[in-house]
């Protein structure tokens, strides 16, 4: 149950490259190595995706986080196996039209990203280039850039650990505590029902569900229970998303005509994380 | 007027992916050549290498197809050992090759191809603010609501092969996974998401049932006239303009058609045979050729490669890819009279050259060949014939009206599932030659293997870019997209839009080469260098 108290993730960590091509694999591998090292660590709040060549898939995976990291090859005649850490800033490219899909990169999927999805894009955009070696067809990484791997990944896990044990940061690993802000919420998150549908905005989904799509709702006299649905086989409602910024919508129609709320009932509440029941907490509105 | 020569390469990068020269006479397209830079060099990668190694590199083979490639890797080895495949897994390495393609549709609609819609060319069109205000990058409405669901029916995918674009949950002998019921529903409300989102509003202005009754052009053309609805959306808006800035008149190829049909039925392929395969797909096979109309089934037996015209020292004389060794040249230079091109120029050993994708596809579909359960739709063939042959705009309403049917069949994948059968069963390994194929969104895909002392000794793949890209064979005939850039006018030649829209029209997938950051140079970098 401890796994439940943390809010989802919200660190999206990216590798980009092509195994097939040498040393163009790297993003893959470390993000290979870092999806291990997620699991074993158990972290909550950190998603790691092998994007390999995808290019625009980039920004779906991007999407909602509040940090991301890029990891890719680079060829800039510099020294095989050198390491530059770059702010997004300084590669995020417009995409110009080529004739295949293949032409939309990393770096575009980053421009259309911000573009499309706004706010619920991450503004904290750190890249990882590691210089390659050879590139020409095969499999495995040159030595020199096999190593340099390594170090990349070590350096990921510092930032990782940095960025989740900051205290300014929404990436804690305890969820904010409902008893120091009983009365509202710290974001002053909030939900509002119409037609018997929820609707949460993006930023509190990304705080409190990110990457999960199913929650349980729950009544306990007068509080409204919103608890996150962690393993798929569990069921639950679900989220859907309502339009590109990643606004979400819980139809609930039956949950709460059972409840004696009819469906014409509109009213808003503010949401708090509550620790001890891991789950999202609002007051039960007064009998109209 | 003197013949122009005109080079485009749309992306300055280390390796180009697809390059185009076109001799212009009299502001007309009156040569053409297509270049690949791009070696594939897969068969040479899994040379001598362990048997399911296809399974893991071929998906790489590219970032927007990798389900496609990997449902060929897998069926090849299906046939090559004599497997027996559950209808489970059937269903599921369906459903993945599925959701790709409807992820394909508004991407590369909305992404590769509308843009040309907003060329300063078409100021004159009646259609052209419309177009702008949705079909503008970044900012056009349909732009950005077709960029964003084309996110959504990956996550399918994402739920049996545990990530896209590059799984390998699918192996000879079905699938490494079981999906639960709430995987299943999931699914459902993920692809009811994709509809109620884009498909129905944006781009048909109607429902999915009202969409399907349209069986021919005058159909289509009242279905246009019945509602506002239709007129505005995406397909009314894109056909109508299409028509005013004369995209039905050019575009329209070698007239001949291929399709190695997809779709295994699932209670029909759970012995796969390469023989077994024509009369167990859904979606059937066949070649078509408009000069004829003669419609027949295609069998791998009838493919060709020529390597005339490409950096191959393999001789000039036409091979089968059971056949092929694979022989590189290095240090190439383009020579248009000689070799050009990393693509091979592929064929039907009786019918000659033949375009791929999905219009080939619809072509194909309204034939009366094949076995009366299969998959059958005159649609685009009577448009076809209505309108005189073929067109780039042709061209797109077919790849367009596959949508419907693609979201029909994921929606039956979904509902045929039995979660208590079997997803796999464990396989005999054997040495042997298997050939796997599929219809990947921009056309036939399929992946040959022969195993030999439990090793690959020769694999071999032909994509639908092969198809399509193809240079010149050792009779000196053209490509389908050098066919298709003839006859193309030429308005601006500093600014050759029309090019572009026969060379998108295509889709074409390259092998995915190299995606190294290379925008900046060692000395842009210096002063981010961290070790």
């Amino acid at each position: 149950m401890e796994n439940l108290a943390a809010p989802a993730g919200l660190i999206a960590v990216i590798g980009c490259g092509n195994l097939n091509r040498r040393d163009d694999g790297i993003g893959v591998v470390v993000a290979q190595a870092l999806q291990q090292w997620v699991q074993d660590e158990h972290l909550q709040g950190v998603s790691v995706y092998d994007a390999g060549t995808g290019g625009m898939d980039v920004m779906f995976k991007a999407r909602g986080a509040t940090a991301l990291i890029m990891i890719d090859a680079s060829l800039s005649s510099s020294t095989p196996g050198s390491i530059f850490k770059l702010p997004g800033e300084e590669v995020i490219d417009r995409p110009e039209p080529g004739y295949s899909l293949h032409d939309f990169r990393w770096q575009h999927a980053l421009y259309a990203g911000r573009h499309i999805f706004g706010k619920a894009f991450p503004h904290d955009i750190t890249v990882y280039l590691i210089e390659a070696e050879t590139v020409t067809l095969g499999l495995g990484l040159s030595p020199r850039v096999s190593q340099a791997a390594s170090q990349v990944a070590d350096m990921i896990k510092q930032l990782i650990r940095e960025k989740t044990n900051s205290p300014a940061s929404a990436l804690s690993h305890s969820a904010p505590s409902d008893t120091p802000h009983a009365a509202s919420s710290p974001d002053g998150a909030r939900m509002t029902v119409r037609q018997g549908s929820i609707f949460i905005d993006a930023s509190t989904y990304a705080r409190y569900f990110l990457g999960l799509e199913c929650i349980v709702l729950l009544r306990q006299e007068h509080t409204l229970m919103l608890l996150p649905v962690r393993h798929a086989a569990a069921g639950g409602l679900l989220m859907k998303v309502r339009n590109a910024q990643g606004d979400r919508v819980i139809h609930a129609q039956e949950f709460f005509r059972g409840q004696g709320i009819d469906d014409d009932r509109e009213w808003t509440g503010s949401l708090q994380w509550n620790e001890q029941r891991a789950a999202l907490v609002t007051s039960w509105p007064a009998p109209s | 007027m003197a013949v122009q020569t005109l080079d485009i390469s749309p992306v300055g990068r280390v390796e180009g992916d697809l390059d185009v020269r076109v001799e212009i006479d009299n502001g007309v397209v009156t040569n053409a050549w297509t270049q690949a830079e791009l070696f594939r060099g897969f068969e040479i990668i899994l040379r001598d290498k362990d048997p399911q190694a296809g399974l893991v590199v071929t998906p790489r083979a590219c970032g927007i197809c990798g389900a496609s490639h990997l449902t060929c890797a897998a069926w090849a080895l299906d046939t090559a050992w004599q497997t027996t495949v559950p209808r489970n897994a059937i269903l599921a390495r369906n459903l993945g090759q599925l959701v790709e393609s409807l992820q394909s549709q508004p991407r590369y609609f909305y992404g590769l191809y509308a843009i040309d819609l907003t060329n300063k060319k078409y100021r004159g069109s009646r259609f052209y603010d419309e177009a702008c205000k949705r079909f503008a990058p970044f900012t056009g409405t349909s732009y950005e609501a077709g960029v964003t669901i084309s996110g959504k029916p990956v996550e399918i995918y994402a739920l049996l092969g545990g990530q896209w674009p590059h799984s390998s949950y699918m192996v000879p002998g079905g699938v490494m996974c079981a999906p639960t019921l709430a995987d299943i529903t999931r699914s459902v409300s993920l692809l009811e998401y994709f509809k109620k989102n884009w498909l129905e509003p944006i781009w048909l202005g109607c429902s999915l049932e009202r969409y399907e009754q349209i069986k021919t052009y005058a159909d289509f053309n009242a279905w246009l006239e019945e509602s506002p609805s239709h007129l505005n959306s995406d397909l009314g808006l894109y056909w109508r303009m299409g028509l005013d800035i004369g995209l039905d008149k050019y575009g329209a190829g070698l007239g001949k058609y291929v399709s190695w049909g997809y779709l295994p039925h699932e209670d029909k392929y759970q012995k796969p045979t390469i023989e077994g395969r024509n009369s167990a797909v859904i979606m059937k096979s066949g070649i078509y050729d408009g000069a004829t109309g003669m419609h027949k089934l295609m069998s791998q037996e009838f493919a060709r490669e020529n390597t005339s015209h490409a950096w191959y020292e393999e001789g000039t004389g036409d091979t089968h890819p059971f056949d092929r060794t694979t022989t590189p040249k290095s240090k190439n230079h383009i020579d248009f009279n000689g070799a050009y091109s990393w693509a091979t120029a592929v064929s039907h050993m009786d019918i000659g050259r033949l375009e791929a994708g999905p219009f080939a596809r619809q072509m194909v579909a309204g034939g009366t060949h094949g076995e009366a359960w299969q998959h059958a739709d005159g649609f685009i063939l009577d448009v076809y014939k209505k309108m005189g042959g073929a067109s780039l705009h042709l061209r797109q309403l077919a790849r367009m009206h596959e949508t419907v049917k693609l979201y029909r069949q994921a929606e039956r994948c979904l509902r045929e599932f039995r979660l208590n059968e079997p997803w796999y069963i464990k396989p005999q390994e054997r040495d042997g030659r298997g050939w796997g194929a599929t219809e990947a969104a921009r056309g036939a895909l399929c992946h040959w293997i022969e195993v030999k002392g439990g090793k690959i000794k020769n694999y071999q793949i032909v994509a639908p870019t092969t198809w399509n890209v193809g240079p010149r064979d050792n009779q000196g005939r053209r490509g389908p997209i050098e066919e298709a850039l003839i006859g193309a006018p030429i308005a601006d030649p500093t600014d050759p839009v029309e090019v572009g829209h026969v060379a998108r029209s295509f889709d074409s997938c390259l092998v995915c080469t190299v995606h190294a950051h290379d925008a900046k140079t060692g000395k842009d970098l210096a002063r981010f260098k961290i070790g």
